[in-house]
């Protein structure tokens, strides 16, 4: 994520402001793709916990069903998180590939990840 | 699929036809040689049993002979199947001896031919089965191919068995053979066995009373023939517990509401959804990689449904060929504008 800068004034903000601020950079300095694959790992973030929900409430019945959805949102948002690495600009040292390139690999990780989960979902 | 399924029959079908053939044959040769043993043995062939309609055993000349130590042996005569007219008294010493001769009668006639019994026993039973914890004593009768049956019993022999129960015995006469004969069961009548008691102050006599009651506790309590076991039912487990349907639905809504978040920060984000490609070709190839990858989603989907795992991975190898060159053309067309994009800048 993008880094912090520190408040302009000496005495401590609200931390309202500061969370304001963190937006508003975050915002500014991160480039729309990536943000798009924030947006897209606070999806499975959300969609995973709100399995481990239902588990909690219900039970763990359907278990290969549980354990392949959650293991999917898990293993998706690995990718989604190497995904943002590699197509990151800033990380790029020495390595000589296009996002392109990671985006296909994204696919095909996915791809495979779908394969393991429809086997185990029972 | 289904030519190997055809090939695998065929070869199936000539196997099965292999083995009919070779065991045709060799049922052939086998009956030829039984044919030429039957013949010549024939002439020395012993009475049959098995072809003959049914018929009866006949016991004659039975005698049951008591010598008490030092006495003159006293023989009595029985007619089968009548009992002892008074029962027997058997003392230490004493030696009993049971002789008999067997016939078979063919069904409707008088005469019959001699037989040895294939199997002969003597069994004494006590007469007060509760206090009986050795239970039967059985000994097995000698017997020639002429038919005689006989039985030298020496009382002291048993005398330990005897001593443990002694008292009245019923004797019964086991005969058995093989074909279509009724079998026999003759009882002689009551034996009274006057033995002394196990001497309960003896060592021995007591180890071993120990020792026979430590096996019977080993051996479980005497089954009286074969029982069927209580039949096996298989044992359904209850169900697992399971939610309402509103619930699961509702809850299927609220883990597909991130769907929503997701739209909504990708929106926010600024994506751009029209930035379609300008060429026909690249708009194509566009199309058709979202198609493929919708593809195997849907075949994912089959594949929890209906499909088998190799039906799928052999569908997805056919998919996975247009997706990788669609991709191809797509994502460099997507690469060649960022370039320009960056260059114009």
């Amino acid at each position: 994520m993008a880094s912090k800068k520190p408040a302009v004034s000496s005495a401590a903000p609200p931390p309202a402001a500061l969370l304001s601020q963190l937006w508003t950079n975050y915002r500014a300095e991160t480039g729309v793709r990536l943000q798009l694959v924030d947006a897209y790992m606070v999806f499975l973030l959300l969609t995973g916990i709100l399995q481990f929900v239902h588990v909690v409430l219900v039970g763990t019945f359907p278990y290969n069903a549980f354990i392949s959805g959650f293991a999917s949102t898990v293993g998706a948002f690995v990718f989604a998180a190497a995904l943002r690495v590699q197509t990151n600009p800033k990380n790029r040292q020495g390595r000589d590939f296009s996002p392109e390139r990671a985006f296909a690999d994204f696919i095909f990780c996915n791809l495979v990840l779908f394969l393991a989960v429809t086997n185990f979902i029972g | 699929m289904a030519r190997i399924r055809l090939l695998r029959a065929c070869a199936l079908l000539f196997a099965l036809l292999c083995f009919i053939v070779s065991v045709t044959e060799a049922a052939k040769s086998k009956d030829a040689k039984s044919v030429k043993k039957v013949k010549k043995a024939k002439k020395a062939a012993e009475p049959s049993v098995d072809v003959e309609g049914p018929r009866t055993l006949k016991l004659s000349d039975f005698t049951v002979t008591v010598r008490h130590s030092g006495e003159e042996a006293t023989t009595h005569t029985l007619a089968y199947p009548k009992p002892l007219a008074k029962p027997l008294t058997v003392r230490p010493g004493d030696s009993l001896r049971l002789a008999f001769q067997l016939d078979v009668v063919p069904e409707g006639k008088a005469e019959g031919k001699a037989l040895r019994a294939h199997q002969a026993f003597i069994v004494f039973r006590p007469a007060n089965s509760n206090a009986s914890p050795d239970g039967e004593l059985v000994q097995v009768l000698e017997s020639t191919p002429n038919g005689k049956h006989r039985i030298e019993l020496i009382a002291n022999r048993f005398a330990k068995y005897f001593s443990r129960q002694p008292g009245d015995f019923n004797v019964d006469v086991l005969l058995g053979v093989f074909g279509n004969v009724q079998p026999v069961r003759y009882p002689l009548g009551t034996f009274h066995v006057d033995f002394p008691p196990a001497d309960l102050t003896d060592r021995t006599v007591v180890e071993d009373l120990a020792k026979r009651a430590k096996q019977r506790a080993l051996e479980g309590p005497a089954d009286d023939g074969f029982m069927a076991l209580p039949e096996i039912e298989h044992q359904f487990r209850p169900d697992d517990k399971m939610p309402p349907v509103t619930f699961s639905l509702g809850f299927s809504a609220v883990v597909l509401s991130p769907w929503f978040v997701l739209v909504t920060l990708w929106k926010l984000a600024g994506a751009n959804p029209a930035n379609l490609p300008s060429s026909p070709v690249a708009l194509l190839a566009h199309g058709t990689f979202l198609s493929c990858l919708a593809g195997f989603l849907g075949l994912f989907y089959l594949y929890w449904t209906q499909l088998r795992l190799l039906q799928t991975i052999s569908y997805g190898a056919i998919l996975a060929v247009v997706t990788v060159l669609s991709g191809r053309v797509a994502l460099s067309d997507i690469a060649h504008r960022r370039v320009k994009a960056t260059k114009k800048e």
